[in-house]
């Protein structure tokens, strides 16, 4: 008797389960699948615009020569993986502190919110252009790609550093620094929303719990809000992930974007995304595997 | 009433056919859609010669293209003066002309083409230029000479320019001689500024014969000077990228395209000479700051002359050289002393995209919609010297600079960047500055020359 | 604690203590939220200042902060030149639109995920995953060609051909190129959109799920009547999100569309729009094109800093959620 009330309940459930994603499969199948697989077969073909074939098989060639004879491509995908690696734990461990300060309640809190928003507001496309003055360019094309950050806002600091009678070397250095850290706050907004939503959702009622208990700040901190944070943590580090891993300013997006832009090249860039997305999908895969991992042991 | 009406409507369809008769009765034209066309924006086309060779244009359209569409990709949004072309067109040759346009100049044009190709749209004409090229027109366009329509033989077609871009001795691209779409460098330079300093302008030195690379430098190091503290610079180039204009004014370049195959010179001592010559205006002459952006050095008087394509001098132009207080002029760019003149091309071409469907109609198109008779250019020029300078220029004959499209072709090393490098780079370690980019350049014009093969 | 008996010393230290740590926490938080504002702030403070100069203050480099005079001429022409009244409405209709839609679907495609077990689920949750990790630029040739010859399943191809004629649907110029995916939750950032949802569904207690499920809810009922409305800081989340990603959208949208082009594209090409709307007539395109970039940034920080008020009430009014 017990066994048929699961198996039926479990069936209903199979049912309705299937029901609530079937128009996210269909949308798939009709938006999705289709370019997914072309862009796969891209990478192993060579593509033409205007054969009556598009497309024509060449196994393994583009990739042979990106890893042998590119003189670009395997230091750009060192350049990923390595800023990848530690922009990641940096990017987290940033937009948590933030936002944690934004949930607490001082005085010019909105304001605060409305600033560490900004970026997402405008760090996408279009206004980052004229941002970092890339559209204003004489006669420029416009470009689709992400702007460089070396000289955002008009404020050249590398100028600003010269002027201050700092040697080339350490102005470089500096200058590339700034742009590092401007990228990285840049980088932050959606992550701290989701973390605020987060804190926001944690119950009140564990933090009074606490209190009465007389846990420090601290203990506070690792004891409540971490634990209560799992599921949004791992939202910011899968986000996180794909954005520094798709980003277009990212040196292997940028070399894979200007093979379509400036040459309408679609087989070797193919290649590129593709190849790449094995070595991100591996460490990214590897990132959450283990952070599940350390969760189940804290929890035990 | 409506026997009112009948006779109303009778009156108006005999009053419709004198109409027609009156316009159609201009003396034996093939074309049965010939109308007179009062001259384009009220503009002043150079009087009765300029209507003349508009009309005989359209009157050459065969009666059986009427009804047709062409189909253009085109790089920006059209002017209004472009649209009133495209709308006379359409009245006068009974075909329909639909335009797809990327949103910025250059900024998704390529992947619009990309998809329209892919998609089997049968646009008939795009747009490349000297960055595109070989690129482009290998990849996606298709020979011009056996299509029907296009008449090589009129001199209007600007065949100096066409020349420099032709591939297996055929032509990919055309436009006409003073078109409006094209782009010459020019020598700008501050009038006032040189005639408050007693120098001798650029414009006098030009037009006693005697302006070369050693009258520009000597103008330069004249222009040069402090003035209450504030440094004033004798010459400003557009940007680090353009150093291009000194090798081609001087007949070499990075990479050089004879009609059949591409070089690479980046070992010539020619090439090497001419980019430490360039170098000296920085460090040895000093009349050349280190910012290399010039267009905002030039309209704030820090600058006395700047080399920059000749969009600049119209009104609409946003570098706003209309605004400045000061007169501007400009002059074509400097040769080297004894070397013939010519004009150094930012080129547009226009071509034909293979699986057109309508590349004879195309062809009709792109003579009248390039003409620059039909536009009423005259009056967007800030000043006359500045429309004396573009005609002289339009005229000449053509060099073009294949170096970026090659080389970024090649997806190995960024033009602009190289450009960059070297250019900031001291006298002593440009050639070994230069030839570090050797494998890179090789590989890029093997792979151009195997395009065009 | 440490003995009531020892209580009196300890609590001025203790007090004394806690006291500084207050305000040790304060000046670090004052000190972050400033120099993280600076960086923040200065790009939008230059855009500003420069949409308020005119030319000559463009040309006068001592000036760099402040312009001379409060030049809105700019916004007047940045109004005209991006036909702004049209294209923002453009904007609202095709894009946030699409924004609304997607929060909806990716919802619904959520619940299924988080909530059921069912056997397609794994592979489904990885096709989730590679949805979000394709970047939308390397598959638009495929998608540009789809969209050209839509062709549902095949049907209406196989239909066409009987009949003889092409029944493949043009969409492109339409505004369902975005309506449709959004529609079937595969709209732009829509996998994401759904983790979201999905990590936000797990912390609400299974209890009340079985509660209405008891109360003979179906499971139609259950989601309207207690998934959404639990799940309000989800849904205002991803809305933001939506509207926010919608709006700045130019990529696609200047491949989709050729008139009636969203605020985004009309942007992206705004340079070449001042040469052509306004030319000669316009004092400094560098001052009209950052006007532009206000007018397109303003109506969205201000959709944000409504919502965002919202957001914080909303939690306190729900009380308990998981």
């Amino acid at each position: 008797m017990r066994n048929k009330k699961v198996t039926g309940i479990e069936r209903l459930k199979v049912r309705y389960g299937r029901m609530f994603v079937l128009p996210w499969t269909i949308g798939l199948l009709l938006f999705f699948l289709v370019p997914l697989f072309s862009s796969i077969a891209y990478a192993f073909c060579n593509v033409s615009l205007v054969n009556d074939k598009m497309l024509s098989f060449v196994g393994f060639e583009h990739f042979k020569y990106l890893i042998n004879d590119d003189p670009n491509f395997m230091d750009n995908i060192k350049d990923a993986v390595t800023s990848f690696v530690y922009s990641l734990p940096i990017i987290v461990a940033l937009s948590l502190i933030f936002a944690i300060i934004l949930n607490q309640k001082f005085r010019g809190r909105i304001f605060a919110r409305a600033v560490f928003f900004l970026p997402v507001i405008i760090a996408t496309g279009v206004v980052m252009q004229f941002v970092t003055g890339a559209a204003l360019q004489e006669g420029a094309a416009l470009s689709t790609s992400m702007g460089e950050t070396e000289s955002y806002s008009g404020i050249r600091f590398d100028e600003l550093l010269i002027n201050l009678g700092l040697p080339q070397s350490i102005t470089e250095l500096l200058s590339d620094y700034i742009a590092r850290v401007f990228n990285l706050v840049w980088s932050c907004g959606i992550q701290i929303l989701l973390f605020v939503a987060g804190l926001q959702s944690i119950p009140d009622q564990l933090y009074e719990v606490s209190k009465i208990e007389g846990a420090t700040t601290w203990e506070e901190f690792w004891f409540v809000t971490f634990p209560m944070l799992g599921n949004v943590t791992f939202l910011v580090l899968v986000y996180t992930i794909v954005d520094l891993f798709t980003a277009f300013d990212n040196p292997i997006m940028k070399q894979a974007y200007d093979l379509i832009s400036k040459n309408s090249v679609y087989d070797q860039s193919a290649a590129i995304l593709w190849a790449y997305f094995v070595v991100v999908g591996a460490v990214g895969a590897l990132i959450l595997l283990a952070y599940n991992r350390i969760l189940m042991k804290k929890w035990n | 009433m409506k026997f009112d009406l009948k006779k109303i409507v009778a009156l108006i369809m005999v009053f419709a056919m004198v109409l027609c008769f009156a316009g159609c009765d201009n003396g034996g034209t093939t074309s049965s859609y010939y109308e007179e066309v009062p001259g384009e924006n009220g503009g002043d086309n150079g009087g009765s010669t300029g209507n003349n060779a508009t009309q005989d244009i359209v009157t050459e359209v065969p009666t059986n293209l009427k009804g047709t569409t062409v189909k253009v990709l085109f790089w920006r949004p059209l002017t209004n003066d472009e649209k009133a072309v495209v709308a006379s067109f359409e009245k006068q040759t009974g075909m329909k002309v639909q335009f797809k346009f990327a949103a910025n100049a250059g900024g998704v044009y390529a992947e619009l083409i990309s998809a329209s190709l892919a998609a089997k749209e049968g646009y008939d004409i795009a747009m490349f230029n000297n960055i595109n090229f070989p690129g482009r027109p290998t990849s996606i366009m298709q020979p011009l000479n056996d299509i029907k329509g296009f008449d090589f033989s009129d001199p209007a077609w600007d065949k100096a320019l066409m020349d420099t871009q032709k591939i297996n001795g055929k032509y990919y691209g055309v436009n006409i001689v003073g078109g409006h779409t094209n782009e010459f460098v020019a020598m700008y330079f501050n009038e006032t500024m040189f005639k408050n300093r007693g120098v001798k302008t650029p414009r006098q030195l030009w037009e006693a014969g005697n302006w070369n690379w050693d009258t520009f430098l000597d103008a330069a190091k004249a222009m040069t000077y402090k003035e209450n503290g504030a440094q004033v610079y004798g010459y400003i180039n557009r940007g680090t990228g353009y150093m291009t204009y000194w090798l081609q004014a001087a007949g070499t370049d990075f990479i050089t395209y004879d009609g059949t195959k591409f070089k690479s010179n980046l070992s010539d001592a020619k090439l090497l000479n001419n980019i430490k010559y360039y170098n000296e205006f920085r460090t040895k002459y000093k009349i050349m700051g280190d910012d290399t952006y010039g267009v905002p050095h030039f309209r704030s008087g820090e600058a006395a002359m700047f080399s920059v394509i000749t969009y600049a001098m119209f009104k609409e132009s946003d570098t706003k050289f209309s605004q400045m207080s000061d007169t501007i002029d400009a002059v074509p760019f400097p040769m080297p002393k004894g070397q013939k003149q010519v004009a150094l091309v930012d080129s547009c071409l226009f071509g034909i995209l293979k699986g057109a469907k309508n590349s004879e109609g195309a062809a009709h198109f792109l003579r009248y919609f390039l003409d620059p008779q039909n536009y009423s250019m005259s009056d967007n020029f800030i000043n006359k010297n500045l429309e004396k300078t573009f005609n002289e220029l339009a005229k000449m004959d053509k060099r073009v600079s294949i170096s970026e499209g090659v080389v970024n072709n090649g997806a190995q090393v960024d033009f602009a960047n190289v450009c960059h490098n070297i250019v900031l780079t001291d006298a002593a370690q440009v050639t070994s500055k230069v030839k570090s980019y050797a494998t890179n350049f090789d590989f890029a014009v093997n792979k151009a020359n195997k395009a065009v093969k | 604690m440490k003995g009531l008996t020892l209580k009196k010393n300890l609590k001025s230290n203790y007090e004394y203590k806690k006291v500084a740590s207050k305000v040790a926490v304060s000046l670090f938080r004052y000190a972050m939220l400033i120099a993280v504002g600076f960086t923040v702030l200065s790009p939008l403070f230059q855009i500003i200042s420069n949409s308020l100069k005119n030319q000559s203050d463009f040309m006068n480099t001592s000036v760099s902060w402040i312009p001379t005079t409060f030049f809105y001429q700019n916004y007047i022409d940045a109004f005209h030149v991006m036909d702004y009244l049209k294209t923002f409405l453009n904007t609202v209709s095709i894009m946030v639109l699409s924004a609304f839609l997607e929060v909806a679907a990716c919802g619904v495609a959520a619940y299924g995920f988080a909530r059921f077990k069912f056997p397609e689920r794994k592979i489904l949750y990885a096709l989730l995953l590679i949805t979000i990790l394709v970047p939308v630029r390397m598959t638009f040739l495929a998608q540009y060609v789809n969209f050209r010859n839509f062709d549902f399943f095949g049907i209406t191809s196989i239909i066409g051909d009987l009949i003889g004629k092409d029944l493949t649907i043009n969409l492109i110029n339409t505004p369902f190129t975005f309506y449709l995916p959004s529609i079937f939750g595969v709209g732009y950032q829509s996998g994401l959109f759904i983790m979201i949802y999905i990590q936000f569904l797990k912390g609400i207690p299974k209890e009340l799920e079985e509660a209405a499920w008891i109360d003979g809810a179906g499971p139609i009922g259950t989601f309207v009547r207690i998934i959404v409305p639990s799940s309000s800081v989800a849904i205002l989340t991803v809305t933001i999100l939506s509207i926010i990603w919608h709006w700045n959208e130019y990529y696609l949208t200047a491949l989709y569309f050729n008139e009636n082009q969203p605020l985004a594209v009309v942007l992206s090409g705004i340079m070449e729009l001042i040469k052509l709307r306004g030319g000669d007539a316009i004092n400094s395109h560098t001052g009209v094109a950052m006007a532009s970039c206000m007018l397109f940034i303003l109506p969205v920080l201000i959709m944000y800093l409504i919502l965002q008020k919202k957001f914080i009430k909303s939690i306190d009014s729900v009380g308990i959620v998981g």
